[in-house]
């Protein structure tokens, strides 16, 4: 494995842990005593307002966010990391955290209203119609143009300055804008898990999937279009299918293998 | 294990259509040609699934409309799934894989055309080798086809007296007026010198930086800069260095390019220079799964009588399961004639340059001849500004991190790794435009006043910028992020450790247009940065 793929995968697996980690306290709350005062849990607006208060629902968007969204972020990151000198690296990821947790816990906080509202606006009987027109929302947004230039955005970068406060300030303002596209690309999917009555985790480990694959395709024209379930699917089928090598239409398979494919020194 | 067919160099005959294989490659592409842009068997088709400018529009791109013929190029009809179009790997480590599949798709078509045409069965897709002909073959300037070849025999198909379908008016060479060569000190070979497929966080290696989830970071690798990029830049051109883009040639543009027929013995060689460094220097591709297993979605390419053949990066690695193989890879005087290396002169470089370091000469000698993998790449300096490159020569001081200048002057001292001193990497990273016919020659420290020409010891390397507008565009595959090139200035850097001269805490990097650029040229280098990579 290369130098860069080592650092590359040391760093992605960091992410998975703690995004891992964001998953399991995210279900041990849910699975506790509270847990009708969960956003991630379901139950009425009034039951929510009453015994969730904002630290409780800061915490699990923040929660949220980390077993979301991390993963998401391992590009920027590295190129953050491969980007500034040595001694700064860490603070300069820190304020690239900075920048986009800022946005994503107003966002957090507008969402959150959101959920309150179209708890508090639908009849108890109809507990399913808020995640019916979320869901409905979502698909359209997933496939606008809109969001094609959100996605776009989330994979542009100018270079930053190497040295001193405006090192830090790139940083940060890369925080800034990548939350962002990112919010503006994610938002109603967010939604979607959290106005469920039931299966949130199940939604949000499928929009985490989509999230995370929707952002291997390269930037692209905006239209209307679907966009990220069929890479998706195939990222999944590759995960669990494997890599099996393939022939020319009407060709034998390979016998054998050049050594300079088999051993790699790269 | 089926036909093995074999690609050859062109042997360029000043246009008198004397190799069959450039006769039936004619055959082939006019019969391709015939067909509608939405047949996948088309050459439209497979133009488009390089890139095209059909379905997507750009203010400052020619469309396909606007092309002047020859060829004719048809903008409609459009096909109901356009899905494979578009495809082109640039500024990742899928560069050459993705495009080895592209080619042997076309070869596939073309043979299959040739074949009903009355053409070999054994016939393989030529190569242009610039590196010892740096003039186009004639073949392909001729606006029509003779009415009968060297042999006396009618051109084949009937074509005789046609338009030369391997002709393409928007083509314009070094100097704007449609004489197409590689000038001298152009293009070089020296990727073939990279001992590694990807490099690190400094540089690109032989072919290209990581882009596994995303094209983030699109490192151009050494193949895919020099002589790929040159080349594209060079042939493309534009009418008499004008700043129009409507008088820009298809070469230069990625969504245009494949429309001419020399792009394909273009790319022809550089899938030769790829294998050549596989096969004949023994150098190792990634057997990484993330470049192995390629990205998501799967590459796929039309092939005869046959659904949509899909590839990855291992499926065609290697060239001996694959059905063609090189002449050159069978004779190496071809090869020592093009000036590549050959496996015997391979490094005694590292030793070369640890006795110029100052190592004693008998020590020097019983030290390891090969470079060591890299360790760690680290910054070692950057501009505080982005530069702007206009008409003339452009200037960009790169200041130096103290701290890290010490690490490197202390390996360069060989104190702190006497086997294995520091190599140093120029990057031009964030490379944006709308404007990119043209190479950039990249000088370091070269004195005040004096004419680079002169200095070729200050010379990093060139860069051609192909596709900068593609990779300047928001909604582009680099998302508006620009190209990003690496160089190796070890040995400048070398010399100005032993100057004394290193530890004036700055570099001037100097950035000079191969040829001056049109006014309202807008290229912007968005940093330069210098690295260090220890072994």
């Amino acid at each position: 494995m290369t130098l860069q793929r080592k650092q590359h995968a040391r760093l992605f697996t960091g992410v998975l842990l703690v995004s891992l980690a964001g998953w399991i306290a995210l279900l041990t709350r849910s699975a506790g005593p509270s847990m009708l005062s969960s956003t991630m849990c379901g139950g009425t607006a009034s039951q929510l307002m009453e015994s969730a208060g904002p630290g409780h629902q800061a915490t699990n968007w923040v929660l949220m966010l980390l077993a979301m969204m991390l993963p998401t972020l391992v590009p920027p990151v590295f190129f953050i990391w491969q980007s500034s000198f040595t001694r700064v690296r860490v603070a300069l990821v820190a304020l690239f955290f900075t920048g986009f947790g800022l946005v994503w816990l107003l966002v957090g906080a507008g969402l959150t209203g959101a959920e309150l509202l179209a708890r508090s606006l639908a009849p108890p009987s109809w507990s399913w119609l808020p995640a019916m027109v979320v869901g409905l929302v979502a698909l359209i947004w997933q496939a606008s143009p809109a969001k094609q230039i959100c996605l776009n955005r989330c994979q542009s970068h100018r270079p930053l300055a190497a040295f001193g406060f405006a090192a830090g300030r790139d940083a940060f303002q890369m925080g800034l804008v990548h939350g962002l596209w990112c919010a503006g690309s994610c938002w109603v999917a967010m939604l979607f898990p959290m106005v469920l009555p039931s299966g949130h985790h199940a939604a949000m480990a499928a929009v985490t999937v989509l999230m995370f694959c929707e952002r291997m395709d390269p930037a692209a024209r905006p239209s209307w279009r679907w966009r990220g379930f069929r890479t998706s699917f195939l990222w999944l089928e590759r995960r669990f299918r494997g890599w099996h090598p393939r022939v020319l239409p009407g060709r034998q398979p390979a016998v054998a293998e050049a050594p300079w494919h088999a051993s790699n020194t790269t | 294990m089926g036909q093995q067919y074999t690609r050859n160099d062109i042997s360029d005959s000043g246009g008198n259509f004397s190799d069959p294989n450039v006769v039936w490659y004619a055959v082939g592409v006019h019969a391709m040609m015939q067909r509608s842009l939405s047949d996948p068997a088309s050459w439209w088709y497979f133009a488009a699934i390089h890139g095209q400018w059909v379905t997507q529009t750009d203010p400052t791109s020619r469309s396909w409309a606007q092309v002047n013929p020859p060829p004719d190029v048809p903008t409609s009809p459009v096909p109901s799934d356009t899905s494979l179009w578009d495809q082109c790997q640039h500024g990742t480590w899928y560069f050459v894989p993705w495009h080895r599949g592209y080619l042997m798709a076309l070869e596939a078509q073309l043979r299959q055309d040739i074949v009903a045409a009355g053409g070999p069965a054994t016939w393989a897709l030529p190569y242009w080798n610039y590196f010892q002909n740096p003039q186009m073959p004639g073949d392909f300037a001729a606006t029509t086809l003779p009415a009968t070849l060297p042999d006396g025999s009618p051109f084949p198909a009937g074509l005789g007296g046609q338009t030369n379908p391997l002709y393409v008016t928007d083509r314009y060479g070094p100097d704007g007026d449609g004489n197409i060569y590689i000038p001298q000190g152009g293009i070089s070979a020296d990727c073939l010198n990279d001992s590694t497929y990807t490099g690190t966080s400094a540089n690109g290696g032989f072919g290209g930086g990581i882009t596994t989830f995303s094209h983030f970071s699109g490192l151009t690798g050494g193949l895919e800069s020099n002589p790929h990029n040159n080349v594209h830049v060079i042939v493309g051109s534009t009418k008499n260095n004008s700043g129009d883009y409507t008088e820009e040639g298809l070469m230069i543009d990625p969504n245009l390019a494949a429309l001419d027929p020399i792009f394909y013995m273009h790319h022809c060689l550089i899938d030769l220079l790829w294998a050549y460094w596989n096969v004949a220097l023994g150098r190792s591709n990634p057997s990484d799964p993330a470049w192995v297993n390629g990205p998501t979605p799967e590459f796929a390419m039309p092939w005869p009588q046959s659904q949509p053949w899909k590839y990855t990066p291992g499926d065609v690695g290697n060239i001996q399961v694959l059905n063609y193989t090189y002449d050159m890879l069978q004779n190496t005087a071809l090869a020592a004639a093009s000036g590549f290396p050959s496996p015997k002169a391979q490094p005694v470089a590292l030793a070369a340059r640890l006795a110029h370091l100052g190592a004693p000469a008998l020590e020097a000698a019983a030290r390891p001849q090969i470079v060591a993998p890299p360790r760690a790449a680290e910054l070692l300096g950057a501009s505080t500004s982005s530069l702007i490159v206009n008409g003339g020569v452009s200037r960009a001081s790169v200041k130096l991190d103290s701290t890290v200048n010490k690490k490197l002057m202390s390996s360069l001292s060989l104190e702190s790794t006497p086997d294995q001193p520091d190599q140093v990497f120029l990057k031009l990273e964030g490379i944006t435009g709308t404007r990119g016919a043209t190479v950039l020659d990249v000088f370091v420290n070269l004195p005040a006043g004096a004419n680079p020409a002169e200095n070729p010891q200050q010379k990093a390397g060139s860069v051609g910028l192909f596709g900068l507008k593609q990779a300047s565009d928001k909604n582009g595959k680099h998302g508006g992020s620009g190209l990003t090139f690496s160089l190796d200035i070890t040995s400048i850097v070398d010399d100005l450790h032993l100057g004394k001269t290193l530890d004036a805490g700055s570099l001037d990097v100097l950035l000079v247009p191969y040829r001056p650029l049109p006014a309202g040229t807008d290229i912007k280098v968005g940093r330069v940065s210098v690295y260090r990579v220890t072994h």
